[in-house]
């Protein structure tokens, strides 16, 4: 499959080409720009699909994986979620190729080529050369991940720019703050803008301003096309970019599958409903319409009822509104994203 | 390939950049720069001064008026002086210093030597006896009937000797001072850097920058690279100081025409300046293998010294071996033969028995490939246990496991 990046390099241009809305940075000639374009839009429309089949490891006794599958589209994010241990970063470490494992990593259905495939990766573990100039040490980590020395300095600077840094270009990376140690990390990430994308918490210890920042970087590599691995225990930041998730426990995915489809796939028979006289409300549904109801629990201003079968729900609703009390709305009960990993990791 | 080329400018960099390591080089230049420069420098502040007074001796006790000529003939650079004071008043005189020291004889075969501070190299005593010795054989010469121009000739008779060495020999002492000096380069350079690289990647794994080292290129081309860079800098500076030292020396050479010592050492044939060079080489390569897979051992700088000590330990005895094998003037002994073919001291004993013993050529060629089959083996086995090793933190792991991690790597 050959992507628009992947063009960019075997026209050893290296460089962001114009079209469709984006900006011109160099003129070139007709003919590459007709080829480019060609490739362009097979790039738009051909997706990439990284799937990790199978996935077993052992260190000495210890089986670490235990058969990991998860797949994952490019243009989207996956939240690689579990607790600790449970075998994320020796999953990603395969991927990336630090060590072999049984099993098999793909790439649109192909064993993956880690030499045309370029990965980006913020580990949990942050870590740079402490002592080192900041636009030194990420133009050194552009061109170990094939950079020319040209090119790696100068998407070094866009970068820094990107995430306002520029100012610390010729500082060392020990003289900056936590937060902005972060960006820099991050920016050593992305520097090559590569294929496949994996983040290991990238927002802990930022900010909010910085968070914002970041955010706003992370949305537009998936919008740009890039296979994102999110891993976090921030779940209000996995459920704002990943459309799935999958869940690991003891080397093993107990979860897999699109966050809005997990939600919906569990039991729907809790109702929640709005409303300024919840206690009120609550009390005539215990009197009245008992045969509808399991249970039934105030909180604050709400009323949580469990229908005793879902086909109730509407009819509960119609005999509701018939009570005559006051209610806002009735929305049904879905675990948030908390729930569901405690749910799935908990011992 | 690329990738490896990075990694070895960028590690070879850190070190021709570091200020401490310009320094020290400038540092070493510029002593030895000095140093040899010396005999101009101080020739060139002594030109116009006056020379300094000689010191004075008293001779005294029982002499007779050829005495003082044969002292003073045996010792130009001193003023001696015929006085009539008993030992007490010269004790007492050279205790305040109106006399550096003084001879009393005090029969014809025996006499003091009074003297206050006894330097290092004063050799005045020494002297003093050959002229008492001298003495007493003309005194006796002429009691049994020679003239004086007989004990003249008697005395100063010369014999006349020449010594021929057969081919491929050494002389120990012309070859001792080079050799010894090459040795301590030899042994700096490949303990310094060698720690230097595990140092580095030490530092790495503690700082977490190897995370996403590793993840970015082979960690094979980073052993390798961070090897080849630390000899690099390393070879750089033998060049610099022993090419500036050869520089000086060359500048100076009129001065040094009266010296052996320092010819033997500028004018060391070429072909052991080339062994030495090799032997650094290959056993850079060696230890600087083993100190790099120690280093990806540990989690943090501080276990560093205590996991690379065993490999320290292992050079420094070979070290001190050669050393002392050297001056004891034994360099084709027994031990030194066995330590000359086992790869982790030949560097060393090899290159001292080439320049001061004797080998075959066939036994430097056995001892050479065994050191580069050897150093290939732990390079191939550094590697393996490096790409296991920085990933580990926690306690550095034991033999028996490095043993399994190996079988792993290999997976």
């Amino acid at each position: 499959m050959i992507t628009q990046r992947m063009v960019c390099e075997r026209t050893s241009l290296g460089i962001e080409f114009p079209f469709f809305g984006q900006v011109i940075q160099k003129p070139f000639p007709l003919i590459l720009s007709m080829i480019y374009s060609f490739y362009y839009v097979l790039g738009v429309f051909a997706d990439m699909k990284l799937e990790v089949k199978d996935l077993y490891k052992n260190f000495g006794d210890k089986q670490v994986l235990q058969g990991v599958d998860f797949s994952v589209e490019s243009g989207t994010a996956l939240g690689l979620l579990g607790r600790n241990g449970a075998g994320k970063t020796t999953a990603i470490r395969i991927i990336m190729g630090v060590f072999g494992g049984e099993g098999e990593v793909l790439l649109d259905g192909k064993s993956i080529n880690r030499r045309e495939i370029n990965f980006g990766y913020l580990p949990e573990e942050r870590g740079l050369y402490p002592k080192k100039k900041i636009s030194e040490q990420l133009t050194y980590f552009g061109m170990l991940r094939g950079m020319s020395k040209k090119n790696a300095k100068e998407s070094v600077l866009s970068w820094l720019d990107r995430l306002e840094m520029t100012q610390y270009a010729d500082a060392r990376l020990d003289t900056l703050s936590k937060g902005n140690q972060q960006k820099i990390q991050l920016a050593c990430a992305l520097v090559t803008d590569p294929d496949i994308i994996i983040l290991d918490e990238p927002f802990s210890g930022l900010d909010p301003v910085n968070a914002m920042l970041l955010k706003g970087v992370v949305a537009e590599v998936i919008k740009k096309g890039r296979i994102l691995l999110f891993s976090s225990h921030m779940m209000n930041y996995v459920e704002e970019f990943c459309e799935k998730i999958a869940i690991m426990r003891d080397g093993k995915v107990v979860l897999e599958g699109k966050i809005k489809d997990i939600k919906r796939s569990t039991d729907r028979k809790k109702l929640v409903i709005a409303s300024p006289e919840a206690p009120k409300l609550a009390s005539a549904i215990g009197e009245r319409l008992a045969d509808y109801i399991a249970c039934k629990e105030v909180q604050g201003d709400h009323v949580a009822v469990c229908l005793r079968a879902e086909g109730h729900k509407v009819k509960f609703i119609s005999a509701m509104a018939a009570l005559g009390i006051d209610f806002d709305g009735v929305q049904v009960f879905e675990p948030t994203l908390q729930d569901i990993f405690v749910k799935y990791t908990e011992v | 390939m690329k990738r490896f080329w990075s990694i070895f400018q960028f590690e070879s960099m850190n070190y021709i950049k570091n200020k401490v390591f310009l320094g020290i080089t400038l540092f070493l230049i510029v002593v030895i720069g000095i140093v040899l420069s010396f005999p101009r420098i101080s020739e060139f502040f002594a030109s116009d001064t006056t020379t300094e007074e000689k010191a004075v001796i008293a001779l005294g006790g029982v002499t007779d008026a050829g005495d003082l000529a044969y002292f003073q003939h045996a010792m130009p650079d001193k003023t001696v002086e015929m006085v009539e004071k008993s030992a007490d008043e010269l004790k007492q005189d050279v205790d305040k210093g109106v006399y550096e020291s003084a001879v009393f004889i005090l029969e014809d075969h025996s006499y003091q030597y009074i003297v206050k501070n006894i330097g290092m190299y004063d050799t005045t005593q020494t002297v003093v006896n050959e002229v008492m010795k001298t003495r007493y054989q003309a005194l006796a010469l002429s009691q049994l009937g020679a003239n004086e121009e007989e004990i003249a000739a008697f005395l100063s008779a010369a014999v006349s000797g020449e010594v021929v060495q057969t081919h491929g020999g050494k002389d120990q002492l012309n070859t001792f001072f080079y050799t010894y000096i090459l040795m301590i380069a030899l042994y700096m350079l490949i303990l310094l850097y060698g720690q230097f690289v595990a140092m580095s990647v030490a530092t790495e794994k503690s700082s977490r920058a190897m995370e996403l080292l590793i993840t970015s290129a082979n960690p094979k081309h980073f052993m390798f690279g961070k090897i080849l860079g630390a000899g690099c800098a390393g070879l750089m500076q033998f060049i610099l100081i022993f090419g500036s030292a050869y520089g000086f020396y060359q500048l100076n050479a009129g001065y040094y025409a009266d010296q052996p010592m320092i010819q033997s050492i500028f004018n060391m044939p070429l072909s052991i300046l080339l062994y030495a060079l090799m032997f650094l080489v290959l056993g850079f390569f060696l230890y600087a293998f083993l100190y790099g897979a120690l280093g990806s051992m540990v989690s943090r700088i501080e276990q560093m010294n205590t996991a690379v000590m065993p490999v320290t330990f292992l050079f420094v005895f070979a070290f001190m071996a050669v050393v002392f094998s050297m001056s004891g003037g034994a360099v084709d002994s027994t031990f030194m033969k066995v330590l000359s073919y086992i790869p982790f001291t030949s560097p060393m004993a090899m290159f001292v028995r080439i320049a001061m013993g004797n080998v075959t050529a066939l036994g430097i060629v056995f001892s050479v490939v065994f050191l580069m089959a050897t150093a290939l083996l732990v390079g191939y086995l550094a590697a393996g246990i490096y790409r296991m090793g920085v990933l580990m933190y926690g306690q550095p792991p034991k033999i028996k496991e490095m043993v399994k991690m190996l079988k792993e790597s290999k997976q």
